[in-house]
């Protein structure tokens, strides 16, 4: 019971949030003869090793047992773990234990090391100090007061008391001041059963309340369709007011007044204009920020999780979807150091309500070119779609997959398209240099290694609406370390200082000439960074443009260096990296091509046009006797079109790999099950295999994977690492270029491959709250 | 080199001693393949822990694999010929 | 009951304690030439023709060139005492500033922000005799290798700020601040920053934020302002009457100073003293002089005579109250003051005869608290503003006595617990009401239970 008491809370923590382990020492209660040790041990989180396991045992009387010995744990974040700046140790004497701490954490840092969570309400790693809860009290020997831990720097020899009756004084006072004035809105706020105010009253208030004054109400404020406010709920901690000003670089958020009177707002009426604002409504420790959509839809404690990994762009969050009752109720983030940290974009967690609407549930076949799609069955679709496999040349088969199709089904779908001899499978990405070469198109120095780069050079990208929490690590390494950012793209802001050098194509020219004043700049860097976003491809001069990127990138030796690849491409759909890792082609750009056009090769008017959650899709360029499927999970464009739609599941339905940005391979979990009679993807292109008379070489998830080893090792080893590319083959086939002779357009400016960042593939069309984004925040 | 029938050629790289030569005849060659057969996909792909392949595939998805562990750049270039001159 | 330690000591006992301490002689009755705030009542100008008769800015230089070690060491002789209400010595803090810094300036703040209710003192300084405390910035900002110092004078003292600036400018044509602050080789300048109004930019590093033009809202310690103050950079943040003493120390000796007021407790010091006397004053006067001498001699005695005293709040309000026992032979000096349970603070003396409801006047002050607190950390946000209303209602009587208790632990679950002072400023009144007012208290409860009132 308690095993099982214990998974659920690490289940259901929120990010964000203190996980208070406290509740699971014990049925009955601590022995209180054992107060100090009792009292200071407690088991660790579970997203760290744990040297005490989770279990707590229990004596003959039903007590808990604590063991004597502290758990001491070095290091809470991978990379300080692993960076030997952060190595040295001090020790501090924590509750009578000696421990051996980082030098320069906090005490509340020093404590959370050893396992021991000191309450707070305000301190959140990953934001500045404020120290104005004053719940982290803590007693230090020798100090008249009790001191806040988490702005006290610990110094080797300090004695700290986490549970002396001073402290326990000191946090049931606080917590009493912070209830007197705050509503008791428990029943009907959505932060109930999840609310820090909630659990760390249970365990560090009295028992009782003696106010019997009026309490103070607050007007809402109005932050968007995405985050609700009750402001009379705020305990004023100014976690939103740091997170916004500190990690998102909006700086909307703050206070006014004094005193009892003080709010935080905006002041003036205004939304918060972000795409990483949603994150306040996990930081919020109360009620007074909440998830809009979410509002009053589900309690914590009904919801199921599923560890999953998020497809809406080409960052790969790593996420975790609450489902009740089949149904996707919402989504959080999940810890990961090296892409999310613990943010996700508001796409990301607000397009769920995408997935209920417009959903493909049946096959559907269209009898007539003039009639409606008819609800049909698998095997009729199937043997229809397979006889039109058998009856087209190769020549005339096409295929086309889409933004969130993940790696299993693109490669079933290659093998089923090369089996019939087709070359023209490609993917929603557009031309740029050329795919060989996995340097070409992934993020060179990874995520994490962005935060290395000492002068950063964008061309044409919106970092902030292309990848959100890119650009927010982009803005600590600025603000931190004043590194130099310079763009030569649309001049958009970015939330940190940048040059911009310009948005036409002779600037790239004249960098990749190196006649341009900024090259002296990333010539002079120990590790520069270009990023390119695919924007910079999506024109006529596309072949050019890719020609002038890779002549930059190999002109600056220091970009291509053991152990330093400074040169990405900012992918924005899920499905790009992994296409082009499988060998799918690229469209050549979209203002020369059609459908069916390749780069360099004329292809004929297509016979069969298979698409794969692919709604781009040009309809005037098909021909009229073109033959279309669709497979996909939304009845979006690509579905209107097509003579057989076949039901496919969604990112929340199935379990696929999909590539981030970085090339690193991630797998989504299944939350729910697909509707109707919709299957995974994959599965789908096998049926259709088989029924065709080339049935595919795997029936099973093994196969597949097999099969994507062999491919694609690098996609396929489930240890969600990056596979780096060797600098000599990167320089040596990133110098292949085109020698033609290239007309620039430089008439048209750089422009982003994002036109609406709340609506960019199926499901987050289908949204309603996204709809209201879109027509909150239209420029 | 006579690549005409490949449709598509894979070379799988590990990041070991294995894959040295391999490595190697990537780094010279890759250039004078691409100005020959333009078109051809060529792809490049490095894991760690995998074994080092040479991978062609001709028409109707048919593939030939070759290992290339432990060969020498001048071996690979062999084995990327008999590919090529082989019929599907 | 939850009483301090301090309120349990026994009375004869803490006079004990203050005749130990005691030089054995009376302390008061400053006589004229020791002095150092000549132009109190303005009595002539206080602009630089006037400031130059009465001695300021003589010498200024040699002053200046005695270099930091020296003029500390002889501040430290002199014992001279943070004016500002801390007490904390001030040649012990001036030498907290580094002393090999070269890549950041140093800076002297002086808080001319006098807000703590009853404080009158500084204003005198600022408009009858600025040059002082111009001349002590120099001083005092040369000792501790300041390039600049800044005045934070609040906002709602338009006149003493015309007069200040004024002054400052006056400095600066005679060549006495600037480049090579008279004749000394160092570079001084001096800058006047009017506040917008608020209690809490007086707190020291409230007082920084609120320089460097954002909210006024304490940070909390460590850093201290020392190590990071303003803009980031070393400062000291000193009261004005403490800057403006200075340069007399300095010239007549800190043993002269010392001389002055018993052991640790030296010098003379501004008493402002207002409420039920006859004649309400700033006056100076030795330190550790008797409470009655320094009412009868310099007030005309309380209203009504010395027996219709009822209560003194003997340091701004944020020190707890003294009842009459107390008052009767209880000396004005830092040491003296902490031993009877209070605090001499600014010595701003308030006097309440027995007219007052001394409920309302604590009242009052509790509700001063509740407006001026920041709003930063939670016990001094929702406690003040808890206690303001507890408060309200024991003056109309509408408690219950065991609300007395409480409002006693409330005060104790503020003070002590906060970023800055103002929480424990804000429950001392409140402690001390309850302390020696306890019967009033009760009394006006039951009244109010018995429809009596």
């Amino acid at each position: 019971m308690l095993a099982a008491l214990q998974a659920r809370a690490a289940a259901t923590a929120r990010p964000g949030r203190v996980s208070l382990q406290l509740l699971h020492k014990g049925a009955r209660g601590v022995r209180s003869s054992d107060a100090r040790a009792s009292s200071a041990v407690q088991p660790a989180q579970p997203s760290q090793p744990a040297a005490v396991s989770a279990v707590v045992q229990l004596d003959e009387a039903g007590f808990a047992v604590l063991p004597k010995e502290l758990p001491s744990m070095r290091g809470v974040d991978f990379k300080q773990e692993l960076d030997p700046r952060y190595a040295e140790t001090i020790e501090v004497i924590i509750d009578g234990h000696p421990v051996q701490v980082q030098k320069g954490s906090s005490l509340i840092q020093a404590c959370e090391q050893v396992g021991i969570q000191v309450p707070r309400f305000c301190y959140h790693e990953r934001l500045s100090v404020a120290g104005n809860c004053r719940m982290c009290l803590v007693e230090i020997e020798k100090a008249p007061k009790p001191v806040a831990a988490c702005a006290m720097p610990a110094a080797p020899g300090m004695k700290v008391f986490t549970n002396s009756p001073i402290v326990k004084k000191a946090r049931e006072g606080v917590m009493e001041f912070l209830l007197a004035n705050h509503p008791l809105d428990c029943p009907i706020c959505d932060q109930g059963g999840e609310c820090d105010l909630q659990d760390q009253s249970l365990f560090f208030g009295s028992d009782r309340g003696r106010t019997t004054e009026s309490r103070r109400g607050v007007e809402d404020k109005n932050l968007g369709p995405l985050v609700k406010t009750v402001m009379t709920r705020c305990i004023h901690c100014t976690r939103c007011v740091r997170f916004a000003t500190e990690v998102a670089g909006v700086d909307e958020l703050g206070t006014v007044g004094r005193g009892n009177a003080m709010e935080i707002g905006t002041y003036v009426e205004r939304m918060l204009d972000s795409e990483i604002s949603g994150n306040i409504v996990d930081l919020c420790p109360v009620g007074a920020l909440t998830s809009k959509p979410y509002a009053f839809t589900a309690r914590p404690w009904e919801l199921r999780s599923v560890e999953s990994i998020d497809v809406l762009d080409g960052y790969g969050s790593n996420i975790r979807v609450d489902t009740r009752g089949g149904e996707v109720m919402r989504i959080l983030p999940r810890l990961n150091e090296d892409i999310n940290e613990e943010w996700i974009s508001d796409k990301t967690r607000f397009a769920y309500d995408g997935l209920k609407r417009q959903r493909l549930d049946t096959p559907l076949i269209r009898p007539d070119p003039e009639m409606p799609l008819q609800p049909a069955t698998w095997k009729d679709a199937l043997t229809l779609v397979a006889q039109k496999f058998k009856a087209t040349p190769g020549a005339r088969i096409g295929a086309f997959a889409g933004p969130l199709a993940d790696v299993e089904s693109m490669l079933a779908l290659k093998d089923l398209c090369n089996a019939f001899d087709s070359e023209a499978i490609h993917c929603d990405v557009p031309a740029g240099p050329l795919a060989d070469c996995r340097a070409a198109y992934t993020l060179g120095s990874t995520i994490a290694g962005v935060e290395e780069a000492d002068a950063v050079l964008l061309l044409s990208t919106d970092l902030k609406r292309e990848a959100p929490l890119l650009n927010a690590r982009l803005r600590r390494r600025v603000y931190h370390d004043g590194v130099r950012v310079a763009s030569v793209g649309p001049r958009v802001p970015l939330t940190y200082e940048y040059e911009h050098l310009g948005d036409s194509v002779s600037q790239l020219l004249e960098l990749a000439n190196g006649t341009h004043p900024f090259c002296k700049v990333l010539a002079g860097a120990q590790r520069p960074l270009v990023l390119v976003g695919t924007g910079a491809y999506e024109r006529t001069d596309a072949r050019g443009v890719a020609w002038a990127v890779q002549k930059l990138v190999t002109s600056v030796p220091a970009l291509i260096q053991d152990g330093w690849l400074g040169f990405g491409t900012v992918q924005p759909t899920a499905a790009a990296v992994g296409a082009l890792d499988l060998g799918l082609t690229p469209l050549a750009s979209s203002a020369a091509a059609g459908v069916g056009a390749s780069d360099g090769a004329i292809a004929e008017p297509l016979g069969l046009v298979y698409l794969l959650g692919y709604d781009s899709i040009d309809l005037d360029r098909l021909s009229p006797d073109a033959f279309v499927v669709y497979q996909g999970h939304h009845g979006d464009v690509g579905a209107e079109t097509a003579d057989v739609v076949l039901p496919g599941s969604a990112y929340t339905e199935k379990v696929g790999t999909y590539a981030n940005m970085e090339g690193r391979a991630q797998r989504t979990a299944r939350a729910v099950s697909p509707p109707g009679e919709a299957r995974d993807d994959w599965k789908i292109l096998r049926a259709i295999s088989e029924l065709a008379g080339k049935p595919l070489p795997y029936a099973g998830v093994d196969g597949i994977r097999e099969r994507l080893a062999a491919v694609a090792p690098q996609l396929a080893d489930g240890t969600e690492s990056i596979h780096a590319v060797s600098p000599d083959i990167a320089k040596a086939m990133l110098a292949v270029r085109a020698s033609d002779k290239f007309d620039f357009d430089t008439k048209t400016p750089f422009a982003s491959c994002i036109d609406n960042f709340y609506m960019t593939d199926a499901i987050s069309r289908a949204s309603t709250t996204m709809a209201s984004c879109t027509k909150a925040f239209a420029k | 080199m006579a690549l005409r029938a490949v449709r598509e050629v894979r070379v799988l790289l590990c990041k070991g001693e294995a894959s040295a030569g391999a490595k190697q005849f990537i780094v010279d060659k890759y250039a004078e393949i691409k100005k020959a057969h333009p078109l051809l996909p060529f792809l490049v792909r490095e894991a760690s822990g995998a074994a080092p392949t040479l991978t062609a595939r001709f028409a109707h998805g048919v593939e030939k694999v070759v290992p290339l562990s432990g060969l020498s750049s001048a071996d690979v270039a062999k084995k990327l010929s008999e590919l090529g001159s082989a019929s599907p | 009951m939850l009483l301090s330690r301090a309120a349990r000591v026994e009375r004869p006992a803490a006079l004990a304690l203050t005749r130990a301490f005691s030089t054995g002689r009376v302390h008061g009755g400053l006589k004229d030439e020791d002095r150092i705030f000549t132009n109190l009542y303005c009595d002539g100008s206080p602009f630089l023709d006037g400031a130059m008769k009465r001695g300021d800015w003589y010498r200024t230089k040699d002053l200046v060139q005695l270099g930091p070690e020296r003029i500390i060491g002889e501040i430290k002789r002199s014992g001279l005492r943070g004016r500002g209400g801390a007490g904390f010595p001030s040649g012990l803090k001036w030498s907290f500033m580094p002393k090999n810094n070269t890549d950041k300036p140093q800076y002297l703040v002086v808080n001319a922000d006098e807000s703590e209710p009853g404080t009158c003192k500084d204003r005198e300084i600022m408009r009858h005799d600025p040059h002082k405390l111009i001349e002590g910035c120099l001083v005092a900002g040369s000792a501790m290798r300041a390039n600049a110092a800044y005045i934070y004078i609040r906002g709602e003292f338009v006149y003493e700020a015309a007069v200040l600036e004024r002054a400052v400018a006056e400095a600066y044509k005679a060549g006495l601040l600037g480049k090579n602050a008279c004749g000394s080789g160092i570079d001084f300048d001096v800058h006047v920053h009017r506040g917008g109004g608020a209690y809490i930019c007086g707190e020291e590093t409230g007082l920084i934020e609120s320089l460097e033009g954002k909210t006024g809202k304490p940070r909390l310690k460590p850093p201290f302002p020392a190590n990071a103050g303003l803009y980031g950079c070393p400062t000291t943040v000193t009261n004005v009457e403490t800057v403006a003493v200075s340069p007399t120390i300095l010239r007549r000796g800190g043993d002269w100073f010392a001389s002055f007021g018993r052991k640790n407790n030296s010098g003379t010091k501004l008493f402002c003293i207002s409420g039920h006397v006859n004649n309400p004053i700033t006056v100076e006067e030795e330190m550790s002089i008797p409470l009655r001498e320094l009412l009868e001699k310099h007030c005309g005695g309380v209203r009504g005579g010395w027996d219709n005293l009822l209560a003194v709040i003997p340091g701004g309000s944020s020190v707890p109250v003294m009842t009459k026992a107390v008052c009767d032979d209880v000396l004005m000096d830092f040491d003296a003051l902490k031993e009877v349970g209070s605090g001499l603070g600014t010595a701003a003396v308030t006097v309440f005869d027995k007219s007052t409801d001394i409920v309302a006047a604590i009242g009052r002050l509790s509700k001063f608290y509740a407006h001026e607190s920041c709003g930063q950390c939670t016990p001094c946000r929702e406690g003040t503003t808890w206690m303001n209303k507890i408060m309200d209602r024991m003056v109309t009587g509408d408690a219950k006595l065991e609300e007395i208790d409480m409002l006693y632990e409330i005060s104790q679950q503020i003070e002590g617990h906060t970023i800055c002072a103002l929480g424990d400023a804000a429950a001392w009144p409140v402690q001390g009401l309850i302390r020696a007012f306890r019967p009033e208290m009760e009394a006006r409860i039951m009244k109010k239970a018995a429809g009596k009132l």
